[in-house]
């Protein structure tokens, strides 16, 4: 078919006319006189050119159409449908089709919602257009996926490495680079508003929602990645400080640290020039960190396919990008001006110690990672950084963050009395020395009593923030995502504690033999062949037992072979629990005994869990808030003693007060059919709520009106119960899938 | 004056990190394989010649045997390779020279099947003198090996020379493997 033989061709012209389009926007938004109806429009017909090269690209491997070289190299016939699409982003040229997609993704979301940044949100969208050009630019010169292969080279396909064919090592680098891309949204709005000199509150808030999905994407690709390397490489242990994972870190951590200054720009216009700095800086971290990657200047050993002038083009582009952003910061950043200063006890003060110890957290991964490049190149000699270094250098800055992170959110802004910070923080003192005094007595080393007295000083930060903004009626979505968050930091921090506490043991046995280990018993049922739909396994059934209990699991861990793929691989056996793991290894065979690994990690279900706490946390504090015309359901003008009915209440204004300057009104609301009524307060930017059990009623203030009316908007959403609801049942299904998939 | 130092500072470390990054890739791009050897505790060694693979059906005269490692008599090049890998697509030619000048050039097909090797073979070219086949990579871990390509130069008495990781040119076999001989 002439239309199908012509895919290539279809998607180089599409990568062009995006770059076009791209470059277009860029000047759109950057002209003295910013159009942005049109950077808005030529930012969807970017995103559209790239979705629909990404689509071709998936095309030609869902087809195997070995005419093109990115297939060839990268796919194989027999490779699972899923998998071979998957792959279309799995070499280099793919990854950079589907980031430069999520990209002007990105950038159409940001163009169509570049209001709230102000005189800064074209320049903005400017600033992304352009980053999303020079990925263009360098996709379409140098990597270009659809170029065709000579014929004579066609042949049946290269890419069938079945180590790699697993589904969360196909959804796990997408997610990453999704956060990635909101780095790049984060640096964008820096940009902006340095391009336009002017950082303020409003900035802060605008720029929040962009920072937290971000944190969350990277937070999501991190976790799966991790959670892969748990479950699949079956070692023990989920990460492994290897310069890739790395890699992906810094851009968190910085982001992290980004997430809470942006909080406290919203919040109080303090760290302002900070906070444009540290955009600046965790782009950088997440470009450099997969140039490092992806160029093959970290992989040593395995930097076959390098090519230079490929590395020097990824070289120019993430340098370009950074001193870009921080040469206009040395040249614009005297004009942003700074907020109020405040006092080291206070709130501000304990952010900026979440700053400083994240990017001190930063800057030894940064330097363990690249110290051995650099000891490589000046003497020759090959130096290993493991993961001892790591836990000396950063364990005492993780507990410093933790310290900080127990009494800091309750602290009052700008400034508070060392008294008051004390109160606040000799209740989070008992938990803390009970749980160190716990696992002292349980035999924890010096770093586990210090671990978990930490986490359950951060749990009971938690506890106590949750406490306090209910009691002050302060806890709305972002309160509440705040302390979700923070909570699940804690929960990780038991759960990476704990799980340093494992307990491994190598045993070989026979059918019908057991050992104790853990406090279980594990006994050796058979050892049996099995047959799968492609491959043949041989392995082991496992009974464990609790030692004091007769209530246990039977687990398979086995050896397979893949016949077609000429493949063995090792399948882990494992019963999951929310106290503890329970894993077994199948070694290989000895004489009719098989050598297993037996191990159990305590509280591994933690991490997930504690991970999805700060993604769900993070994703409530920083979702924006809805504009207020769309939030509400109906806009009425009412006067003094008027009564409208909406929703089937009846809403009276009992009273309205003030000029164009500064007002507010109250609002009785009753039910249509009830006889009781309930009033609350309203003024601009604070909208009146009753929370009425699954609902909640509000009011929000729009304008006064010359005639002396008062325009309020009334309406009716999911109440905190509801809510609740929601949570607790989502959670409880969480916890249920867990347990019956365990 | 002092404030705008501090504005530019940002600026200052960045220049040095781009710059240090530069110079990095440069050492590492004027000398990416060109560094030779890698190290391995197999080199000055014998060459382990107790687990040799298995022989690719049909081509059993070209089997692997233990004399071939042990006491080869010529340089023997032991070959890791597979279909899947790009860069081994990048090597017959660096190989034809291995051949062309006295190697025993010992084929190990790493992690994937004869008949999707034999399938590369007829495009990429074949010169081996031995062909075996390491199904699940247990060679590979005897030998130590990270990934593939990867090649061991073993000399006529049987001991490692020299272990070389990536594509294989003929100006790399001149320059890493014939003066090692």
């Amino acid at each position: 078919m002439a239309a199908e033989g012509s895919v290539p061709e279809v998607g180089t012209l599409a990568l062009w006319s995006a770059l076009v389009a791209s470059l277009l926007a860029a000047w759109s938004g950057g002209r003295a006189t910013p159009r942005p109806a049109a950077a808005r429009a030529l930012a969807g017909l970017a995103a559209a050119l790239l979705t629909g090269a990404q689509l071709l690209l998936a095309w030609a491997f869902a087809v195997s159409d070995m005419t093109v070289a990115n297939v060839l190299d990268n796919s194989h016939p027999a490779k699972p449908l899923l998998l071979r699409v998957a792959g279309s982003w799995a070499s280099h040229e793919g990854s950079l089709v589907l980031w430069s997609m999520m990209t002007a993704w990105a950038l159409w979301a940001l163009a169509r919602h570049m209001g709230p940044l102000g005189e800064a949100g074209p320049r903005a969208v400017s600033a992304l257009a352009l980053v999303l050009s020079g990925f263009l630019l360098f996709l379409v010169l140098t990597s270009s996926p659809f170029v065709r292969v000579p014929p004579e080279e066609i042949g049946p396909g290269f890419g069938l490495n079945p180590i790699l064919q697993h589904w969360a090592l196909s959804i796990h680098p997408p997610l990453l680079f999704l956060g990635y891309v909101g780095t790049a949204v984060s640096f964008a709005v820096a940009v902006g508003a340095l391009w336009v000199g002017k950082v303020d509150r409003a900035w802060g808030a605008a720029a929040r929602p962009w920072v937290g999905g971000a944190f969350v994407a990277l937070t999501l690709g991190i976790g799966l990645g991790s959670w892969w390397a748990y479950e699949e490489l079956g070692w023990g242990g989920f990460w492994f400080w290897d310069p890739v994972e790395n890699a992906s870190l810094l851009p968190w951590l910085l982001t992290g640290a980004l997430l809470h200054t942006v909080a406290a720009v919203a919040a109080r216009g303090v760290l302002r020039r900070w906070a444009v700095l540290l955009a600046i800086a965790a782009f950088a971290s997440a470009i450099f960190g997969s140039f490092l990657v992806r160029s093959g200047v970290l992989t040593s050993v395995h930097a076959f396919a390098l090519d230079p002038a490929r590395g020097l083009a990824m070289l120019a582009l993430a340098g370009g990008v950074t001193l870009a952003g921080l040469g206009l910061y040395a040249w614009r950043g005297g004009r942003l001006r700074e907020g109020a200063p405040f006092a080291p006890w206070s709130r501000d003060g304990m952010l900026v110690a979440n700053n400083v110890g994240l990017c001190a957290v930063a800057a030894v991964v940064a330097g363990g990672t690249v110290w051995p490049l650099i000891v490589e190149a000046l003497s020759g000699t090959s130096l290993h950084v493991g993961p001892a270094f790591y836990v000396a250098a950063l364990a005492p800055l993780a507990l410093g963050i933790g310290l900080a992170m127990g009494p800091g959110p309750r602290l009052a802004w700008r400034r508070d009395r060392l008294t008051r910070t004390l109160a606040r923080a000799w209740p989070l003192a008992p938990a803390a020395v009970g749980a160190a005094g716990a696992s002292w007595a349980m035999g924890g080393g010096s770093w586990g009593v210090l671990g978990f007295g930490v986490a359950a000083w951060v749990l009971m930060g938690a506890v106590l923030d949750l406490a306090e903004r209910w009691r002050t009626g302060a806890l709305g979505r972002r309160g509440v995502g705040a302390v979700l968050a923070h909570a699940g930091v804690g929960v990780v921090a038991v759960a990476v504690v704990a799980m340093g506490l494992s307990s491994v043991r190598s045993v070989v046995l026979g059918p019908g033999e057991e050992v104790v280990h853990a406090g279980h018993r594990w006994i050796v049922l058979a050892i049996e062949d099995r047959t799968g739909p492609n491959f043949l396994e041989r392995g082991a059934r496992v009974l464990i037992v609790p030692e004091h209990g007769s209530f246990g699991r039977e687990i398979w861990t086995s050896r397979r072979v893949f016949p077609v793929e000429g493949q063995v691989t090792t399948e882990m056996g494992s019963w999951r629990g929310l106290w503890r793991d329970l894993r077994a290894v199948h070694g290989g065979e000895e004489q009719g005994r098989v050598l297993l690994r037996l191990s159990s990690e305590p509280l591994a279900a933690w991490l997930w869990m504690g991970g999805l706490m700060i993604v769900i946390g993070a994703g409530l504090a920083t979702w924006p808030k809805a504009a207020s015309g769309r939030l509400c359901g109906e806009a009425v003008a009412l006067a003094p003693g008027k009564t409208a009915t909406h929703a089937g209440h009846r809403w009276t204004l009992a009273a309205g007060n003030g000029d164009r300057e500064g007002w507010g009104v109250r609002v009785r609301i009753s039910p249509a059919h009830g006889s009781f009524a309930v009033e609350v307060r309203a003024s601009p930017g604070r909208a009146g709520r009753w929370e009425r059990g699954w609902r909640v009623l509000r009011v929000a203030p729009l304008a006064v009106a010359p005639d002396g009316r008062f325009q309020v908007a009334l309406s009716v959403g999911v109440g905190r119960l509801f809510q609740a609801a929601v949570v607790l049942s989502l959670t409880g299904a969480i916890v249920l899938a867990w347990r019956l998939w365990g | 004056m002092r404030r705008r130092l501090l504005l530019a500072a940002p600026l200052g470390v960045g220049i040095v990190g781009v710059a240090g990054l530069g110079a990095m890739m440069a050492t590492r791009l004027n000398a990416p394989a060109g560094s030779g050897s890698v190290a391995s505790p197999r080199v000055g060694t014998a060459a382990p010649s107790d687990l040799l693979g298995r022989p690719w059906p049909g081509e059993e005269r070209r089997a692997l045997r233990a004399e071939d490692l042990a006491r080869p008599g010529r340089p023997a090049l032991l070959w890791f390779w597979a279909s899947w890998c790009p860069a081994c697509a990048q090597s017959p030619a660096g190989l034809a020279a291995a051949s062309d000048f006295g190697c025993l050039l010992c084929g190990v097909l790493w992690r994937d099947t004869p008949d999707r090797g034999a399938a590369a073979l007829r495009i990429w070219g074949d010169s081996y003198a031995r062909l075996t086949h390491d199904a699940d990579g247990r060679l590979g871990d005897v030998w130590g090996i990270f990934g593939v390509p990867e090649a061991f130069l073993i000399g006529p008495d049987g001991v490692v020379r020299r272990r070389i990781v990536g594509a294989l040119t003929p100006e790399r076999v001149e320059r890493d493997l014939r003066p090692w001989v």
